[in-house]
């Protein structure tokens, strides 16, 4: 039997947003979309999500930038990125000889960032949805002031709809107290689907130097060790709106992918996952295949949400 | 590069706190440089969780289904631990080649390799490819003290050897740059790995040599992917920022901002 693994990620948007299968590799953890193509088969993949873009390029935030935790590891990249035009006129060429689709993950100092970054990526070839990032907590401006604040989130929502005509997905942080404030937010001002969630703000002290580890101080948390938090806000999300909600959040296998369709997200997301096991994203939809397979199962959309009260087991 | 599952041909302590691991990988042996690197996954689970970066440290290449390199990996290092308990038919998940190695200039005769502690290990690999090839190889060797000294033994019997200890229990007491002086005319080429203070060191001895020497050194950052996706390595060059996994860890010392 052959199982059903796409999805339409902006079903409310007039030309949809249908992917072949649920998996999506996670931004900043697979750079371009080249870097991995040795290493795994990225056709196979249900879309890419780029680095985060800024208007002009970024060097990114001192070293040390990572360290490694308990089940996870701390980021602290600072969106080192090759900025808008580069993206618009080096990579987007390349990205649209390939089936598979990018998203590019738009990361805005301000609201007027982000109106800009929108309109110079509206009808670019090779950009089939735009990601809005205002949830990276290693920035200084932009980031975590947007993705805190309903109020701003729905504004930068708005504008960037506004500015194109693309699907466009927001990436929310987790680093607030009810995350469904956020998700009703962006969902009212017009956004096609919801990614949860970014990293977790997390530190690391080195006890012989008496200093934090990532030169910045803070960090983002990401991988295993935070997956049962992304699980749990994927679940609230899915409650109170009714837009898909892309689960990211330490997914390593296809089951640890289930929970999370099973909580009620659309699609998934694999990021830290890949440096450890650069198949990974490939391996998890070959377990979901498997999954519907054994449990005679038409389609992944007849488990989203099989988790929820109102589901019969 | 390719991900695969070596074979573990042998795995034994090369010195205290220290052990060398050879794996059965033809195709890694056939098109690894030294100066490039592998990742190693380091246990079944989460903890540890990244893979570990492991310098090539020497490469046998062969034909057909032959054809191995070695690494050197620290038996209480966090997460390397793990490959002291392995034995010898065991797998090991590792990526690689990956990176940038070291480049030789058609006409250099004369190689000038400089590496203390850990930063011996993707030397010798250089040492015996460029021995092999026929050029001259100097390498001046450094340690803590005696008991942490690479082998001499272990080296291709055309090298020359010099010696400096941080203790003086062997060789001269100091620095492996304070051994350099007498070989800056000789060499052609200049090779080091270490630590970024030795970088600094031999950035300031070499700055003022007249003609410039080529130095080639390895960047080392921590880094997750090896691929150059994740920007983790990001190290500042005085062309532009650069990723030690994929455009290094090879930089030219004068390009390093130190």
């Amino acid at each position: 039997m052959t199982v059903d693994l796409s999805v339409d990620l902006a079903p409310k948007h007039k030309s949809g947003f249908l992917l072949r299968n649920p998996v999506i590799t996670a931004s900043g953890t697979f750079g371009y979309g080249t870097e991995y193509a040795a290493l795994l088969d990225t056709e196979r993949l249900g879309a890419i999500v780029s680095k985060g873009i800024t208007w002009s390029p970024r060097k990114g935030n001192r070293q040390p930038r990572i360290a490694e935790t308990p089940a996870g590891m701390l980021n602290s990249i600072g969106l080192q990125n090759v900025g808008v035009k580069a993206v618009i006129t080096k990579k987007a060429p390349v990205w649209a000889a390939w089936q598979v689709p990018i998203i590019v993950n738009i990361a805005g100092e301000s609201f007027d960032e982000f109106r800009r970054l929108a309109a110079a990526l509206d009808g670019v070839p090779g950009v089939a949805a735009l990601e809005v990032n205002i949830s990276c907590p290693n920035v200084d401006q932009g980031g975590l002031e947007f993705g805190c604040d309903p109020l701003a989130a729905a504004e930068v929502t708005r504008i960037v709809k506004q500015e194109c005509a693309l699907p466009v997905i927001v990436k929310l942080t987790p680093n607030v107290t009810d995350i469904r404030e956020q998700a009703v937010a962006v969902a009212q001002a017009g956004a096609d689907a919801i990614t949860a969630i970014n990293t977790v703000v997390g530190m690391v002290i080195d006890v012989r130097r008496r200093r934090p580890v990532i030169a910045r101080g803070m960090a983002g948390l990401s991988g295993p060790a935070i997956r049962p938090i992304a699980l749990a806000m994927v679940y609230k999300i899915a409650g109170a709106v009714d837009i898909p909600v892309i689960g990211c959040g330490g997914i390593f296998t296809a089951d640890d992918a289930l929970q999370f369709f099973m909580a009620g997200a659309s699609a998934v997301q694999v990021g830290t996952a890949s440096f450890v096991e650069p198949q990974a994203p490939t391996r998890i939809i070959d377990g979901l295949i498997a999954y519907l397979d054994s449990q005679g199962l038409a389609s992944i959309q007849d488990i989203v949400g099989a988790a929820r009260p109102s589901s019969t087991p | 590069m390719q991900q695969l599952r070596a074979i573990i041909e042998s795995n034994e302590p090369l010195l205290p706190g220290t052990g060398i691991l050879w794996l059965r990988a033809p195709d890694v042996a056939r098109a690894a440089v030294p100066g490039q690197f592998l990742l190693a996954r380091c246990g079944d689970g989460y903890d540890p969780l990244l893979r570990r970066p492991l310098s090539i440290h020497r490469i046998k290449p062969g034909a057909g289904a032959e054809g191995s390199i070695a690494v050197l990996y620290s038996q209480s290092g966090a997460g390397t631990a793990y490959l002291r308990s392995r034995r010898p038919g065991d797998e090991l998940d590792i990526i690689g080649p990956l990176g940038k190695g070291f480049t030789v200039h058609r006409s250099s005769r004369n190689l000038l390799l400089l590496g203390s502690g850990w930063g011996l290990a993707p030397l010798i690999a250089l040492a015996d490819r460029e021995t092999a090839a026929g050029r001259n190889v100097v390498l001046l060797a450094g340690a803590a003290s005696a008991g942490q000294l690479y082998p001499p033994a272990r080296l291709p019997p055309e090298v020359e050897l010099a010696v400096a200890t941080e203790d003086g229990s062997a060789g001269r007491k100091g620095a492996v740059v304070d051994l350099a002086e007498e070989y800056w005319a000789w060499a052609d080429e200049v090779y080091a790995c270490g630590s970024t203070a030795m970088y600094g060191n031999l950035a300031l001895r070499t700055a003022g040599l007249w003609p410039r020497k080529p130095v080639q050194v390895l960047a080392e950052m921590p880094m997750a992917c090896g691929v150059g996706a994740c920007y983790a390595c990001t190290i500042e060059t005085r062309k532009g920022p650069r990723l030690a996994c994929k455009d290094g860890p090879r930089v030219l010392l004068a390009d390093l901002q130190l």
